[in-house]
């Protein structure tokens, strides 16, 4: 494996626990799957449809979204919203990733 | 039928009935919006190689839908892997050594040469093996998808590590474990024979022995090639002793009783792994598997098609045919014989020992209590 490869593939499992938070976070306020790519895309994490679309679906499962069928621009699209135990959820999360943040900073 | 419809139809395909149509629907419009964004930027509406491209760019219809599958997504996870590679190596081994032996006799019966025998030999591990690590990870993918591990791999104990050392195949973890089991013998005083190279823990012993009683049974049901179990007369002759015929009326007549027997002999090992302080129970069926032992190999001793070579009248006649075998006039029939005995009495000290922890309740044992 080369130096890059390497990169990537120790970058790709640095982000995967963060992108949780992210969607999370980005969901407080209503958004459908594009709106919420474009928006996490604005905030500089760019994020692949074919993992945010799963994703969705299984914090849905897991009580921690909640999604609602409704028409806009003459197409039906499926809203996300963070749920009441989703939000407490990204509270305690935030927290965590706070201090490991606070961790990380005194070592590097 | 649009390009869309027809992407989406396969996708659908690969998905849980439950869950279908809503991911389609919500597939069918993240797509629509990415076509709508393209044309947006373009201008004009979008060619169907314009639109193949943003398809492929989502992924193949395969992938789309495993992404969202709930359940295991390997065939062996990452967790399970390094015990059912441990089974691997522990099932190759006793394969190993049950194919040798079994070439052995084929080459001393002169059935086969001896570098033809070394040819069914590799031959016969190789088969053996991949049927083996075929039914290993058959196995591991029924256990991968259970909701909860078995309790043997979840609650181990430090004391049972031993036989997993020996699988490295390493000669100094043999070395060690050999010492150390001869330490237990000048220390135990219990009634239990012990064969040096066998570890000091039940646990370890026992999932080590189910290990060997399967790779027996698989045998037996013919599953492992290793060696024919009916080789039919005249194949194996011996002294003018047709063992051919001797070893397929065996098998005829015990095969069922052998089948249940091993079965049953897996189960009590496994069963020993997974409670290890359940002694007495344990001691009771070792018992009664002892029992059965012994009646097999009376019956083998006196009524079987084997019992005219094998049985004899007096001590005097067995004593004369050892000596015969230790002055080098090698016979089949005698060593047939003492291997017998040996068995015989190797099975009553088991049920003496058997009854015996049945009999007295467990020893204190401080170590296992911490």
């Amino acid at each position: 494996m080369s130096e890059t490869d390497l990169f990537e593939s120790l970058k790709l499992e640095l982000r995967r626990g963060s992108l949780i938070l992210a969607v999370m976070a980005r969901l407080k306020t209503e958004q459908y799957g594009y709106s919420l790519r474009v928006a996490l895309a604005g905030d500089g994490l760019e994020m692949e449809e074919s993992t945010l679309y799963p994703l969705l679906r299984r914090l849905e499962s897991q009580g921690l979204l909640d999604s609602e069928w409704r028409e806009e621009d003459r197409r039906k699209k499926r809203f996300y919203r963070l749920s009441a135990g989703g939000q407490i959820m990204l509270e305690r999360l935030a927290a965590e990733w706070r201090s490991i943040s606070a961790s990380l900073d005194r070592m590097l | 039928m649009t390009l869309l419809d027809q992407y989406l139809k396969a996708v659908a395909a690969q998905l849980p009935k439950d869950a279908r149509d809503d991911i389609v629907a919500e597939l069918r419009d993240m797509i629509l919006t990415r076509f709508e964004v393209k044309e947006e930027e373009l201008g004009r509406p979008l060619t169907e190689a314009e639109q193949e491209t943003i398809l492929r760019e989502v992924g193949h219809p395969l992938a789309v839908a495993g992404r969202y599958h709930t359940g295991a997504n390997h065939l062996i996870g990452p967790e399970l892997y390094p015990y059912f590679l441990f089974a691997v190596k522990i099932g190759l081994a006793a394969l190993i050594v049950i194919t040798v032996l079994a070439t052995a006799i084929q080459v001393l019966v002169g059935e086969i040469g001896f570098a033809q025998g070394i040819g069914h030999a590799f031959s016969n591990v190789f088969q053996g093996a991949i049927t083996l690590i075929g039914f290993a990870a058959i196995a591991g993918f029924i256990i991968e998808r259970q909701p909860e591990k078995p309790k043997f791999l979840r609650e181990w104990r430090v004391k049972d590590l031993h036989l997993f050392e020996l699988a490295a195949f390493d000669t100094e973890a043999l070395e060690r474990s050999f010492k150390e089991g001869q330490k237990v013998k000048s220390k135990s005083s219990s009634m239990s024979v012990n064969m040096g190279f066998k570890s000091n823990s039940p646990a370890a012993n026992a999932l080590g022995a189910a290990m060997g009683f399967v790779v027996l049974l698989l045998w037996w049901t013919g599953v492992l090639p290793i060696a024919d179990l009916r080789p039919g007369a005249g194949s194996w002759v011996l002294d003018g002793i047709d063992y051919g015929a001797i070893l397929t009326s065996i098998v005829e007549v015990a095969f069922w009783p052998i089948l249940v027997y091993l079965a049953a002999r897996i189960g009590l090992e496994l069963f020993r792994a997974w409670r290890p302080a359940a002694r007495r129970t344990a001691a009771l069926g070792q018992l009664i598997l002892a029992l059965v032992r012994l009646g097999g190999l009376l019956w083998l001793w006196s009524y079987s098609a084997l019992s005219p070579v094998i049985h004899v009248d007096s001590m005097q006649a067995l004593i004369d045919g050892a000596q015969r075998m230790a002055h080098g006039h090698f016979s089949l029939a005698t060593l047939l014989t003492l291997i017998g005995l040996f068995m015989m009495i190797e099975t009553v000290g088991n049920m003496l020992g058997s009854a015996w922890r049945l009999a007295t309740p467990a020893r204190a044992e401080p170590a296992r209590a911490a």
